[in-house]
């Protein structure tokens, strides 16, 4: 059995700004994660990330793919979606009996639509995928039926779309084989400039925010890798690729205290490394950003979202404004860089709540600030009900989704008036910064 | 650029490629690429942008920008040229 994973590239990767590429061109951790768990049991694995080398399918394409039983096609990210229908239409042009997989955030939310309206995809395994897939390597040898097969989703025969008995989620972390770093181009992930030594050492969030589909991807329940496997990766990415950052992607790293404890003082006492990570401005204190600058901690990133204390209530985000503020100069003062987010046109938003949000920007003053437009990715609260939320989708045209151009307009204010905002926003931290505006943002003609 | 290169880009009809990515402020256009950088366009940058909309070729809108800015033919279509290459670079528009 042989089985070709694909990343699909990202339409706007051509961007000259190494920041761009640096948000989505990164190791597909998910996929190689799968391929992992496949090679264990004996399926030969191959992954192409076209991401990485910015190998873009065209519409009329044909794409062959020799040796191959079946392929699996990263649908995780809506604005790279276009393109996994487009590898799919081009495989499927060369080898129409090719079983054409999809998995992953975008295609788990959206799956009924995609089989509706995309023969080229056979199978989409629904939420995380290593043992669906490893299930259907067996289905696709004729060793089990494809209805026997938990989480996954397709067209049977009649045309009809099957939604199998859901696949249960890893329990212990530690018990999945580490990503199948081999089989990436990770040297080339450093010569786009990106990060390489990307780590994810947990999934699960316990909470559900009405802009994110983390939780309902994930689970509400946090599943941690332990230090030892930590470590483990890490001595991995410096020994094998000689990496000296590592930048870890879970959405709350630091979650469980203890962990990070015990994980800084390995670290401090075994690498010399630098590091960064994301997590909640309620999981961390003063004592242990200290500890985790001690380590090699030298950023990290909050997901503020808004300044508005009605705003992040309506939005279940759980967190007050004071632990925002608090959070930052905490980190600030521990000699870290901080990064964090914003929100534009959440539920509620208007001229006065974009105010509080360059206030709270300019007191904060964060060493570098993302200034998100809403995007109501399929999956999230917001996208299922916005009229709930005050909130208008303007178009699902999903390779714009990527938080830079308007899909929303909320009561009081207009796409123009968030794109202003956003500019407004931008400028005056800018000059705050003591930047002139050609460092932020390109002076054109 | 070579000259069998500019008379096909001169035949092209740039094209804005999304309608919400743009504002215009205090008469200053800032666009938004598709990765999130914004870009203030200085007036030719702006001039040029706004008519990026499919019904003008490049050669027709390097005639308006010599008309309007009493320059030469030649200066107004190098001008426009490296303008709307690099906004096609961005990912901001298209060449018809």
């Amino acid at each position: 059995m042989k089985v070709t994973l694909i990343n699909p590239y990202h339409s706007f990767v051509s961007s000259p700004h190494t920041r761009a590429r640096a948000n989505v061109i990164a190791p597909p951790l998910g996929l190689a994660t799968v391929a992992a768990v496949l090679e264990k049991q004996g399926v030969k694995v191959d992954i192409v990330d076209m991401a990485v080398s910015e190998r873009k399918i065209s519409d009329d394409e044909k794409l062959s793919l020799t040796g191959n039983d079946a392929v699996g096609i990263s649908a995780s990210l809506t604005t790279r979606f276009p393109q996994a229908i487009a590898i799919s239409k081009a495989l499927k042009q060369t080898d129409k009996d090719m079983p054409v997989i999809f998995g992953g955030n975008h295609a788990s939310f959206t799956y009924q639509e995609i089989l509706r309206k995309y023969g080229s995809v056979d199978i989409i395994v629904l939420f995380e995928g290593e043992s669906s897939m490893l299930e259907l390597t067996e289905a696709l040898s004729g060793r089990k039926k494809l209805d026997d097969v938990k989480g996954i989703t397709y067209r049977n025969k009649d045309g009809e779309i099957m939604v199998t008995h859901p696949a249960e989620k890893v329990t212990d972390l530690d018990t999945l084989p580490m990503p199948a770093r081999h089989l990436l181009p990770m040297e080339h992930y450093a010569e786009k400039g990106c990060f390489a030594g990307t780590i994810v050492s947990s999934r699960g969030c316990p909470y559900r925010c009405v802009f994110c589909s983390t939780s309902a991807f994930w689970g509400h329940k946090v599943r941690l890798n332990s230090v030892e496997r930590v470590l483990q990766e890490i001595e991995y990415l410096v020994e094998k690729h000689h990496l000296k950052e590592i930048s870890f992607a879970d959405d709350i790293f630091t979650y469980s205290r203890s962990r990070i404890v015990k994980l800084c003082e390995m670290i401090e006492d075994k690498f010399d490394i630098q590091w960064a990570c994301g997590t909640r401005v309620d999981c961390v204190d003063a004592d242990l950003l200290g500890k985790m600058q001690k380590a090699g901690c030298s950023g990290i990133f909050f997901g503020v979202e808004s300044a508005s204390q009605n705003i992040l209530d309506k939005c279940k985000k759980h967190q007050t404004v004071e632990m925002c503020k608090r959070a930052i100069k905490l980190a600030k003062q521990v000699g870290m860089r901080v990064e964090s987010s914003f929100i534009l046109g959440l539920p509620g938003e208007n001229n006065e709540t974009l105010k509080k949000d360059l206030d709270f920007i300019l007191e904060t003053m964060p060493d570098r600030i993302l200034l998100n437009l809403l995007t109501p990715y399929p999956g999230t609260i917001l996208y299922e009900r916005p009229h709930e939320f005050g909130i208008r989708i303007l178009d699902d045209d999903w390779q714009y989704y990527t938080h830079a151009i308007p899909s929303v307009e909320t009561g009081d204010l207009s796409w123009k008036d968030l794109l202003k905002a956003r500019a407004s926003i931008e400028e005056e931290y800018s000059k705050a910064k003591g930047e002139t505006p050609g460092e932020s943002s390109a002076d054109v003609g | 650029m070579r000259n069998d290169a500019v008379a096909v880009m001169l035949n092209k009809y740039p094209l804005r490629l999304h309608k919400r990515n743009w504002i215009e402020s205090d008469g200053k256009v800032a666009v938004v690429a598709p990765l999130g950088e914004m870009y203030w366009l200085n007036e030719t940058g702006a001039f040029i942008w706004r008519l990026c909309d499919g019904t003008h070729s490049t050669k027709a809108i390097a005639d308006v920008l010599a008309e309007k800015y009493n320059v030469e033919g030649d200066t107004a279509i190098k001008d426009v040229l490296e303008i709307i290459l690099y906004l096609e670079k961005l990912g901001l528009v298209g060449l018809q």
